[in-house]
């Protein structure tokens, strides 16, 4: 299912800062926040 | 040295390129220049003109076009001796052969706007004007269409009338017919973006940030449902910074809700606050899909 999309430009923000904006907006109410702030911030692997 | 007129020189009797018949019009943005005439002949150079310069946009074709420049005006002395006292500036009317949406995006953008625009030929040749520096353009002048409102009953061809007005006598007087070995109308309906209209659905809440806005493929009835946030594009505001779409909906039948905020923390915009935005799909830098410009004044 699709998610509503959100601006990668916000992975500027800190995770307050993301967290506050995530919960000002109703549109959001039923996404996963954590999903969303991950994507934003996909984690480089670790070279083994 | 004195009074003494030009002479010809010089005669092509074997060959030459031919005066034809204007078969479209092409609208350069105002500034375009090619160096050369083997840019003009350069068909990579038109097509990055069309899809990532955006500074050349090629009509379908005509349907007829009438010749509109005036007569010279003549004047007869006391003397009945005769002279021609102005050279009457170029002009013509175009009868587009175009779909009712591009002719309404036409309507829309060109209300006597100034513009420069080279003629194709038949055959394919493009008649531009050359700088006194040997580049090449289009003819500076005023495009403009007026709709007659109802389709014609019998003129069916009618419908799409498009006026141009020359600026220069001297810049038609030093023209140049290019011969080209592609048609640059076919290639057009290769590399030309493909039209999309963006039209509001309500207004812009600032209370909740979002405006329904609905996108089609210009007159194409079903919705246009693969825009991605990173395809909207903010021309203008009143000063506003970091302006992005924040969230986009999943679309229904292209029907999107945008939440557009203002500000590095996202905040929403405010009454007063006004915004031009468009939609331009980029696919590895050329754009292959492009919306009219909307503009969204928040007043509630």
């Amino acid at each position: 299912m699709k998610k509503i999309q959100i601006n990668e430009s916000l992975s500027r923000l800190s995770k307050k800062q993301f967290e506050d904006w995530f919960k000002s907006r109703k549109e959001l109410e039923k996404e996963d926040m954590e999903a969303h702030y991950k994507a934003l911030h996909p984690t480089k692997e670790v070279k083994k | 040295m004195g009074c003494l007129n030009g002479f010809p020189a010089g005669v092509i009797a074997s060959c030459g390129a031919n005066f034809e018949n204007v078969e479209n019009v092409i609208i350069l943005r105002t500034g375009t220049r090619f160096n050369n005439m083997d840019e003009v002949r350069s068909q990579a150079k038109w097509i990055a003109a069309m899809n990532v310069d955006e500074s050349v946009w090629v009509s379908k074709m005509f349907t007829s076009y009438e010749v509109t420049t005036d007569d010279k005006n003549i004047v007869t002395f006391a003397s009945t001796k005769k002279k021609s006292t102005t050279n009457p500036i170029p002009s013509a009317l175009f009868y587009l052969d175009t779909n009712f949406c591009d002719t309404k995006m036409l309507l829309n953008v060109l209300s006597n706007s100034n513009n420069e625009v080279a003629f194709q030929l038949k055959g394919g040749a493009i008649h531009m004007a050359q700088t006194i520096d040997g580049k090449l353009k289009g003819f500076l002048g005023t495009l403009d269409m007026v709709t007659k409102g109802l389709s014609q009953p019998t003129d069916v061809g009618n419908n799409a009338p498009m006026t141009f007005f020359g600026d220069s006598y001297e810049e038609f007087q030093n023209g140049v017919i290019v011969p080209m070995d592609f048609n640059l109308t076919t290639l057009a309906a290769t590399y030309m973006p493909v039209g999309l209209n963006l039209a509001p659905v309500g207004v812009y809440n600032s209370t909740t940030g979002i405006i329904n806005l609905q996108l089609n493929v210009r007159c194409d009835v079903t919705g246009w449902d693969d825009a991605v946030v990173a395809d909207f594009e903010f021309l203008d505001s009143n000063s506003l910074s970091t302006l992005a779409v924040t969230t986009l909906g999943v679309p229904v039948n292209g029907l999107y809700e945008v939440t557009i905020q203002k500000d590095l923390v996202p905040t929403n915009l405010e009454v007063g606050d006004f915004i031009k935005v468009r939609i331009k799909v980029l696919d590895g830098g050329v754009i292959t899909y492009l919306s009219n410009d909307l503009y969204v004044s928040v007043n509630e």
